[in-house]
């Protein structure tokens, strides 16, 4: 028994001294190639800096000699970081650079590495490169590579690239459960405008959230044609079997409707989900919808406090503070308009 | 006399054996739960590479935060704390502080510092709470919300932030905790990505004695002056990089620190916010939300976020310090207690058959073997049941364990986030890891002994000893 024990004891002190030993190495090496790459990083900054924020199509002399592969890595860091942070013009020129030199091609080849942080690792970098040529492979990625995690990064990517695209198979992954729903849903955001046919298909999936945060996302998009939209919203906000659902319709209403969603709103105060009748209110003090007034008047004395506090806010807003009247709900709402919080 | 002392030799000899087994048997668990914390470790490094967290800051879709800071005499640090929380990086939030009956100059100074004046908010309280005396709001800056309330501690001031609060995350946080800049954005990012399944998500608390803070926030990270804060900075790297880690990766986190949680705010109204008859009041959050959520059936997920940082202040006196264990000990006795249907039961999956009897087994009945087990063992060598050799070679066992999880825990911190940048510290932290094996680590234990016998007491239940704060500003 006392053998074992020993043989025990020996075998864990031979692991704390490698784990101690591997901690110990590991930080010394980390430190020495951090400060080779901050050199590195230094030495090219200014000339991507110039590259980026000059008109001038032809890159500085320094960018078109790089020499060793990590002189290139340094200067791939440099244009992802500052390709992340431009747009229009400047964004143009580093992608056309990032072209020519083949960071884009490298990063696709990386797409097929067996290793899923390292496929995962270049779609991120396509996306911040946001070259068009990346599309047809990330698509592939997004539809094809068995790691969750790839998929998800190849969805962000396509979203920052914003090609429309994407909007079709982002929204068939997003539906068939390969694509969680805000990652789908941030991309087709990010996509914009050409992704709105795309968010009006999800409204009509069988599944909830997909629904639900369809509608969301149509909200922050905008509409392509404005009855369109406003119509299938409105049918959301009545008509879905999912309070969740009709909620964000009603929030929806709220960022891109008008007086002609008084209707639909003035149904959607009557709903029996609380979290319906409070978004209904939300949006009727964002659209300053007067005729709605007094239905709104009486959702202040509605039992669940969210949706009185929405009433309140939203007759306070159409009527003023002096409509306060007593209800504590709208004293609290005038108080907010006065401090100009409205 | 002479059948006596046979049968004492034998107990004694079977409660070694005892001890010998439930020591192997702790030691594969946490050989196990190692495994999986590095995994998930690894896998977290991997994805940080794939995802921007800035991403968040710019998404309209990302979900609003009410902050909740519990404050109860805490005008060491109070200001400086609200003031680092409303300069989070996340792009909708409010920060609610509720002074739960402070008698000292906590709310005085808020208004001083933030313009605060009475607002004429409707207090609902959906979850019941003592009562509101007034609500004060910044005329500077609208996401701050301070209330002023009757005495009814810790966890009644949380619900009373959480009838306030008014989007659909609710974060709780310790009023001397400092946040990391983008902690939120961290600890958010798992709510966006699977709106649907996440519900609750836990960050990494680490040690601010020691390190610099500027301004609210940390400016430099350092090891702490004093022994026994160093020494726990090796303790909560051990907990929250292997225990947390290793249990959330398999869905059976049962602690979120009460330092710094995010929750769906729909799901702890749903369950009736934090209970206010325990000390133990974030564990047994968690508990009841795996408790409700698998009781009907639902997919959830409760994470922990490795990379959100909540920096805070750890006890520098062994009073303090005994307090506190000793009141988490309870903590943990009446989370058991209250949970006990769960214990074994299959209808709670994993939670039910394993994350539970492992607390019970090795975190709440632990302390009571080790003691037990020295004493035990000194009796056998006493009575002539064990060697010397063997006693010298168990202890030797013991205490080398103990130091090979607490080293790799530094490994997956090495590894990983790399907090501590200077070489020093890090050879501090070994150092420290050693130091806690060799009376520290029997003091916790006999501390965690005493609280299990608080526990079955009722003048103890419920009630949080007094914590000396120095404030953070002035450590460094």
């Amino acid at each position: 028994m006392i053998v074992a024990i020993q043989i025990v004891a020996a075998v864990q002190l031979v692991a704390i001294a490698g784990v101690a030993a591997v901690l110990i190495g590991r930080r010394l090496q980390a430190a020495r190639s951090e400060r080779r790459r901050d050199a590195l990083l230094e030495r090219f900054r200014d000339a991507v800096i110039e590259f980026t924020c000059t008109e001038d199509a032809e890159p500085p002399a320094l960018l078109r000699a790089l020499r060793t592969g990590e002189e290139r890595e340094a200067v791939g860091t440099l244009l992802t970081e500052y390709a992340g942070w431009v747009k229009g013009d400047a964004r143009r020129r580093l992608t056309a650079f990032m072209v020519e030199h083949r960071y884009v091609d490298a990063s696709v080849a990386e797409l097929r590495a067996h290793r899923d942080w390292r496929r995962g690792q270049a779609a991120k970098t396509l996306g911040d490169f946001g070259s068009d040529l990346a599309v047809e492979a990330l698509l592939r990625a997004l539809r094809d590579d068995p790691s969750p995690r790839v998929r998800a990064a190849a969805g962000r990517a396509l979203g920052r690239i914003g090609d429309a695209r994407a909007a079709g198979p982002v929204l068939a992954a997003w539906e068939a459960g390969r694509l969680p729903a805000g990652i789908a849903a941030q991309s087709l955001l990010d996509v914009g405008p050409p992704a709105l046919p795309a968010l009006v298909g999800a409204c009509s999936t069988a599944t909830t959230g997909v629904r639900a945060m369809a509608c969301r996302a149509i909200g922050h998009v905008g509409f392509g044609d404005r009855d369109q939209v406003l119509d299938l919203l409105g049918q959301r906000a009545i008509a879905d079997p999912a309070a969740e659902v009709r909620g964000a319709a009603c929030t929806a209403l709220g960022q891109i409707g008008g007086d002609e969603s008084a209707f639909v709103l003035a149904g959607a105060m009557g709903d029996t989900h609380a979290r319906v009748r409070q978004a209904a209110g939300d949006a009727v003090a964002r659209l300053r919808i007067a005729e709605l007034e007094p239905l709104t008047r009486r959702l202040m004395d509605d039992p669940v406090p969210e949706v009185a506090r929405a009433a309140a806010r939203a007759v306070v807003v159409l009527s003023g503070a002096e409509t306060a009247d007593g209800n504590p709900f709208a004293v609290e709402a005038a108080a907010e308009l006065e401090w100009g919080w409205a | 006399m002479g059948l006596g002392v046979i049968s004492v030799r034998g107990f004694v000899f079977a409660y070694n054996a005892f001890v010998l087994a439930y020591f192997a048997a702790m030691n594969m668990m946490y050989v196990s739960l190692l495994y999986h914390a590095a995994r998930a470790m690894l896998d977290r490094v991997r994805r940080g590479r794939m995802e921007d967290v800035d991403e968040l800051l710019r998404s309209p879709l990302a979900p609003g935060v009410t902050v909740i800071v519990p404050a109860f005499n805490e005008q060491a640090g109070i200001v400086d704390s609200v003031r680092s929380l409303l300069g989070l990086r996340y792009p909708r939030f409010q920060v609610v502080v509720v002074s739960d009956g402070s008698t000292d100059a906590t709310v005085e100074l808020l208004r001083q510092a933030f313009a605060l004046e009475e607002f004429p908010r409707v207090y609902v309280p959906a979850i019941p709470t003592a009562r509101v005396d007034r609500i004060l709001r910044s005329r500077d800056d609208k996401r701050l919300l301070v209330v002023e309330k009757a005495n009814g501690g810790k966890a009644d001031a949380l619900n009373c932030g959480i009838n306030l609060a008014d989007e659909e995350l609710v974060c709780a946080i310790d009023a001397d905790a400092i946040l990391d800049a983008d902690a939120l954005l961290r600890s958010c990012r798992p709510f966006v990505d699977e709106p649907e399944l996440v519900v609750g998500t836990g960050g990494i608390v680490r040690i601010a004695n020691g390190c610099r803070i500027e301004r609210g926030h940390v400016a430099e990270v350092g090891l702490p002056n004093s022994r026994l804060a160093g020494i726990q900075v090796v303790e909560y790297l051990r907990a929250f990089l292997t225990a947390r880690a290793g249990w959330s990766r398999v869905n059976a986190l049962l602690i979120v620190s009460g330092a710094f949680g995010v929750f769906r705010r729909d799901v702890v109204r749903e369950i009736g916010g934090y209970r206010v008859d325990t000390v133990g009041e974030d564990g047994e959050l968690v508990v009841r939300i795996h408790h409700h959520m698998r009781r009907l059936g639902r997919r959830y997920r409760v994470t922990f976020v490795p990379d959100p940082v909540c920096w805070t202040e750890a006890p520098e006196t062994l009073t303090t310090l005994r307090r506190q264990r000793t009141r988490w000990h309870r903590g943990l006795a009446e989370i058991v207690w209250h949970h006990r249907s769960m214990l074994c039961n299959p209808r709670y999956g994993r939670v039910g058959l394993l994350a539970l009897p492992t607390m019970v087994v090795f975190e709440l009945l632990g302390p009571l073997v080790e003691l037990s087990g020295i004493f035990a063992v000194a009796a056998g060598w006493w009575l002539g049941v064990l060697s010397v050799p063997f006693l010298i070679a168990f202890a030797f066992v013991a205490l080398i364990f103990g130091l090979f999880l607490s080293v790799t825990a530094l490994a997956l911190e090495e590894a990983s986030l790399r907090r501590y940048p200077r070489l020093r510290d890090l050879g501090g932290l070994v150092v420290y890891s050693v130091i806690e094996q060799l009376g520290y680590r029997q003091l916790h234990a006999a501390w965690r002994v005493w609280a299990l016998g608080q526990a079955l007491h009722p003048k103890h239940r419920g009630r949080w000893g007094e914590m000396d704060r120095r404030g953070l500003a002035r450590h460094g």
